[in-house]
């Protein structure tokens, strides 16, 4: 068990090495760029010219949920290349023969998501920084929102890692299109479930099965409250149990394409 | 002078010919990809987005604008098919040794993505805008300005995604192109927010949108489809695209230069 912990947490040193080397790029595009961007057309120019000059608290609420994106997206740069592994140079065959698979794959998900929870821990507060007034914190807990973050980096990192078990490289952009975008959108990208809800019923009872929801609304939560909004715990226990459910499906999934013992 | 024009043209012929026949088996799933995106952008900014508290007249606008959303999707995916061409495959390096003068060459590229986003964005546009019904308030349709603007508009994206296919490593292409060009690109480009009220509510923001390209796609598809006082006139939204075909050309053959260096 020592040896297995060890060779873990070299594979894992070995990625963190790896990743450092485009952390400028990245630093710069989630840290800077994605924040300002977002916050300026969602929390500035959207509440006003949509809602009108008194409606910061639903720009606040959009805004909150447009961290989505960058969550999904950053945590498929640090999973996807086990997809393009698998189909060409099979450097997995490697590691699988020094660690069992299982812990392989946990390998990859605690760097994905560690990474993506590291960039993406300033992106409230780089907000809140530039366009004060505009993102109203007055309710906001900012350490259930930067828990809720790293929740949503854990979950996020577990599903990619699923699809890259699942998927092939000429799947990819039809899978963004077909299953990505319906889930980030009926997932509270644009609005909250509440708003959801009063459109469709039977649409708002729909997105109980899309756990990029639990995402939105946990942030929402934190940052904002009130009863409109699911409890934060529900959000919680909801994302560890997708997790789980990736996790276990991608352990399936990783033995059919490597065929592992 | 006249045999070589038959010549260049016969190849662009061939060529236009055979991408279209590969077309022909994918444009089942790319409309099923269109409709995807198209039926999401109704049900968010016909019926959410009101819900939330946006305005119905903004509406049409925001819908129309979503075009671009698709029309960058679509764009990305024509760079994405060059990028990998050039960085592995080479199919491109055959074709730059066909008797085919290069500008006619990079003519097939352009006339190819033109026809693709066209068969693909029309249909799903009409159903977008049917599926609207009422929400979609229009004041004065003008349809051949309509076929005008929406032809520039796809020289323009054709030329750009190409450009940025060729412009950029294909490390940087995947690690910054959304973050960097495209994100930015279609942020402040009107595509969520018709322009005279981006001016009204802060004139300097409206000014620095301007200065984006895409502005000029959305207010003149909203001016031709939509009509009315809201919108910038077609007769600056013209010009200004055809400024940008010619700077997105200018960048293209710099990235031709710069990575295939055809003689």
């Amino acid at each position: 068990m020592l040896r297995t912990m060890h060779i873990f947490c070299v594979f894992l040193w070995r990625d963190f090495t790896l990743g450092w080397k485009s952390k400028n790029s990245y630093l710069i595009n989630y840290i800077l760029i994605y924040p300002m961007l977002y916050a300026f057309t969602f929390l500035y120019l959207q509440s006003n010219i949509y809602f009108g000059a008194h409606q910061q608290a639903m720009g606040t609420a959009i805004f909150v949920g447009n961290i989505l994106l960058a969550l999904i997206t950053l945590s498929n740069k640090y999973t996807n290349e086990l997809m393009f592994d698998l189909e060409q140079n099979r450097f997995i065959d490697y590691q699988i023969s020094l660690l069992p698979p299982r812990f392989v794959l946990l390998e990859r998900i605690t760097f994905a998501a560690l990474c993506t929870f590291l960039m993406l821990m300033p992106y409230f507060p780089v907000a809140k920084l530039v366009f004060r007034d505009q993102f109203v914190t007055t309710n906001t807990s900012w350490i259930a929102l930067e828990i809720m973050v790293f929740v949503g980096a854990f979950f996020c990192s577990s599903y990619n890692l699923l699809m890259s078990c699942i998927l092939r490289t000429a799947q990819i952009s039809q899978f963004w299109i077909r299953i990505n975008q319906p889930l980030l959108i009926l997932g509270g990208f644009w609005v909250p479930r509440y708003i959801i809800q009063q459109f469709s019923p039977l649409l708002g009872a729909l997105t109980y099965l899309n756990p990029l929801m639990y995402v939105t609304e946990g942030l929402r939560q934190a940052a904002i409250g009130g009863n409109q909004f699911l409890p934060l715990w529900i959000c919680l226990v909801m994302l560890l149990l997708f997790t789980c459910l990736c996790i276990i499906t991608s352990f399936y999934f990783f033995k059919k394409r490597t065929d592992h013992i | 002078m006249a045999r070589a024009l038959t010549t260049n043209f016969n190849v662009f012929w061939q060529l236009v010919k055979r991408d279209a026949y590969v077309l022909s088996f994918q444009l089942k799933s790319k409309l099923v990809d269109g409709a995807a995106i198209v039926a999401l952008q109704v049900l968010v900014f016909g019926h959410l987005l009101p819900l939330a508290g946006m305005a119905p007249n903004l509406i049409a606008p925001t819908f129309i604008g979503t075009i671009i959303q698709l029309c960058i999707t679509l764009g990305y995916g024509l760079s994405l098919r060059l990028l990998f061409d050039v960085e592995y495959n080479r199919f491109i390096s055959y074709r730059l040794t066909l008797p085919l003068n290069k500008q006619w060459l990079f003519g097939v590229y352009i006339v190819n993505f033109m026809i693709e986003q066209l068969v693909t964005t029309i249909p799903l546009f009409s159903l977008g805008i049917i599926a609207l019904g009422s929400s979609f308030v229009t004041v004065h349709t003008s349809p051949l300005l309509f076929v005008v603007v929406y032809f520039l508009s796809l020289f323009f994206m054709a030329s750009l995604f190409l450009s940025f296919s060729l412009m950029y490593s294909f490390r940087w292409f995947f690690d910054n192109l959304w973050p960097r060009r495209l994100t930015p690109l279609l942020l402040f480009g009107g595509s969520f927010f018709p322009w005279k009220k981006v001016f009204a509510f802060s004139p300097t923001v409206g000014v620095l949108f301007l200065a984006n390209p895409f502005t000029y796609v959305a207010e003149g598809l909203r001016a031709t489809l939509i009509g009315g006082p809201d919108f910038l006139p077609i007769f600056v939204s013209i010009p200004m695209l055809l400024v940008g075909i010619t700077v997105s050309w200018l960048l293209f053959s710099r990235g031709v230069s710069k990575r295939l260096d055809p003689v």
